[in-house]
């Protein structure tokens, strides 16, 4: 892949941007979402969004993988907000590996365990774990991301674990 | 919100080690199972949508605005939605309307040195005014209220333009309506501004002008100060000269404002002679039933109404001296205003340009353009902090309205 035409002056290098939180983005619009073709709608917005935002980017404010987390999070509460529900996950989101043959019978239930009780989360908890696990961020860039502090974030998330331990121990 | 309690930091230390593939303490351990577990759930694009963006991310998002696909209504219309941005749309609207809308009836009233024109159409009068003199004349007016009517049945003494607001319907003077030479009371009120050390000599000058017009001074007030002062001057003008009068009077200081206001009174001239009239065809009566009478009794009764009918007659001729003398002189009050900035005299009109007339028109130049931008700063400010109100409204609400979606799912 190469560099988008750069038309716009900025220290931010999009396509290594681009190609280090992919992923990541979409892993954690689906967990916020619930819903494969809406995740991929709105990760692609948000990429697009902060394509033509390059400029706005300042360092000074934080991280560029938290300033590109937070557009993808206000694009994907848009698509709430839109929706005026949350759309029930008819079918989790495909994970290739959690379907491979060599894969532990344990190691499955495990994992789908693990999904359930993340299902019975409230929105705010299921979007801190995928902010955490599911896209990679520490906690001072899931802080820059919600606008709280990092001890706040820290909190949120303690309180979302000890949730989601008791929902996976209730399963 | 307080500090990470120990037991917090220690739990979320290893979540942060069994993510990164370090030993986690053994009574942390499922903690860091579940860790990796949630790790493994992380859910995964698709390799159809993966080249599909990679795609769109070369080519550099080619197509529209992307808050207008992901939300279905475009950025305006969602600040629309916003009350706070509605109201300071509204306000800035209204204040630009405001700013840049026709100044109103100040137009009409007297400016500086700008009569305003106008015709006060009198009780009695048919509109149109007639000088004494009998020749038709636009009748510069602006009435200033103090002006007030005694003998036809009030006047006009709004400051809103006559094309704005007609005259009410009148009854008028049938014996007067239809009278070609009118009788037109005038007064005038002029405003002089000269430098504080050219009082006296205006004051003196605004005498001597009265004078040659065939005028004189009611009264005068001047009072002349060190760097100020004033003056204040009532005048009788003969009507006929009262436009050259003010001309004269405006050479010499610059003039403030000036403003002048004609009242119809024929019909109050027509009234006083048909008084005197009446009168005296009375009186001829009564001196031919006098020449008639043959009795002592009908003679006395006689000399006794004749006698009341020749005080009628004198009473009469005063009221047409009167009105008569109303319409021949015209009132002008003169205020005079001490103004360092004001141009000079009559005396000092010589046409040479000084270093100091440079000085002080530069200063004016700068007055002139501080006064600009205090208004436009006046003007500007307000109107900044309301868009800028809007704009944090327009912030708080979206994001008050998307945390609310989060809540509600």
């Amino acid at each position: 892949m190469t560099a988008p035409t750069p038309t716009r002056t900025s220290t931010l290098d999009f396509e290594a941007l681009y190609r280090a939180v992919r992923d990541d983005v979409y892993a954690y619009v689906a967990t916020l979402l619930r819903d494969r073709a809406a995740a991929e709608d709105v990760t692609a917005a948000a990429f697009e969004r902060a394509y033509r935002k390059q400029r706005s980017y300042k360092a000074a404010r934080g991280s560029e993988r938290a300033w590109l987390f937070g557009i993808a999070r206000n694009a994907a509460l848009d698509e709430l907000r839109r929706r005026k529900r949350a759309a029930a996950l008819a079918a989790e989101p495909a994970d290739v590996e959690a379907t491979a043959p060599d894969d532990a019978a344990e190691a499955a239930l495990r994992r789908a365990a693990v999904r359930a009780a993340l299902a019975e989360l409230g929105a705010r908890e299921r979007e801190l774990i995928a902010l955490k696990f599911h896209a990679g961020l520490d906690n001072s860039e899931i802080a820059a991301v919600l606008g709280v502090s990092v001890s706040n974030a820290g909190t949120q998330l303690h309180r979302a674990m000890t949730k989601l331990r008791e929902a996976v121990e209730h399963a | 919100m307080p500090d990470l309690t120990p037991d917090v930091e220690r739990e979320l230390a290893a979540l942060d080690d069994a993510l990164a593939g370090r030993r986690v303490e053994a009574d942390l351990t499922e903690l860091g199972e579940l860790a990796l577990a949630l790790r493994e759930t992380r859910p995964r694009p698709t390799d159809g949508f993966g080249r599909s963006l990679d795609a769109r991310v070369e080519r550099g998002f080619p197509g529209g605005d992307p808050r207008s696909r992901a939300s279905g209504r475009r950025w305006w219309q969602e600040l629309l939605t916003v009350p706070a941005f509605g109201i300071a749309a509204a306000v800035l609207v209204i204040a630009v309307i405001v700013v840049v809308g026709p100044s109103g009836s100040n137009e009409s009233g007297a400016g500086r040195g700008t009569p305003a024109q106008g015709i006060d159409a009198g009780g009695g009068g048919g509109g149109a005014s007639e000088g004494a003199g009998g020749a038709r004349e636009a009748v510069p007016e602006v009435d200033r209220a103090q002006h007030g009517d005694e003998s036809s049945g009030g006047s006009t003494s709004s400051l809103a333009s006559p094309s704005s607001v007609p005259p009410a319907p009148r009854p008028g003077s049938p014996r007067s309506d239809r009278r070609n030479r009118r009788a037109v009371e005038r007064s005038a009120s002029l405003t002089l501004a000269a430098r504080p050390r050219d009082i006296d000599a205006v004051s003196a000058k605004i005498q001597d002008v009265t004078r040659q017009q065939g005028g004189f001074v009611v009264s005068a007030t001047v009072n002349s100060t060190r760097g100020g002062g004033g003056g204040t001057f009532e005048l009788r003008l003969p009507t006929r000269n009262l436009d050259e009068a003010i001309a004269a009077l405006s050479q010499l200081a610059s003039v403030r404002e000036r403003a002048q206001r004609s009242h119809d009174i024929t019909a109050a001239v027509v009234s006083a002679r048909s008084r005197l009239k009446d009168a005296r065809t009375e009186r001829e009566s009564l001196l031919r039933q006098l020449a008639d009478a043959v009795t002592v009794t009908e003679t006395e009764a006689i000399r006794k109404r004749l006698d009341i009918v020749s005080r009628e007659i004198e009473r009469a001729r005063a009221g047409v001296r009167r009105v008569n003398n109303r319409a021949s002189f015209s009132t002008v009050a003169v205020t005079l205003v001490a103004d360092r900035s004001a141009g000079g005299s009559g005396s000092d009109e010589d046409g040479d340009w000084t270093p100091g007339d440079a000085a002080r028109d530069a200063l004016r130049v700068l007055e002139v353009a501080v006064g600009v931008a205090l208004i436009v700063l006046a003007v500007a400010v307000p109107l900044a902090l309301l868009a800028a109100l809007g704009w944090v409204a327009a912030r708080w609400t979206r994001r008050r309205r998307r945390e609310h979606a989060l809540d509600a799912i």
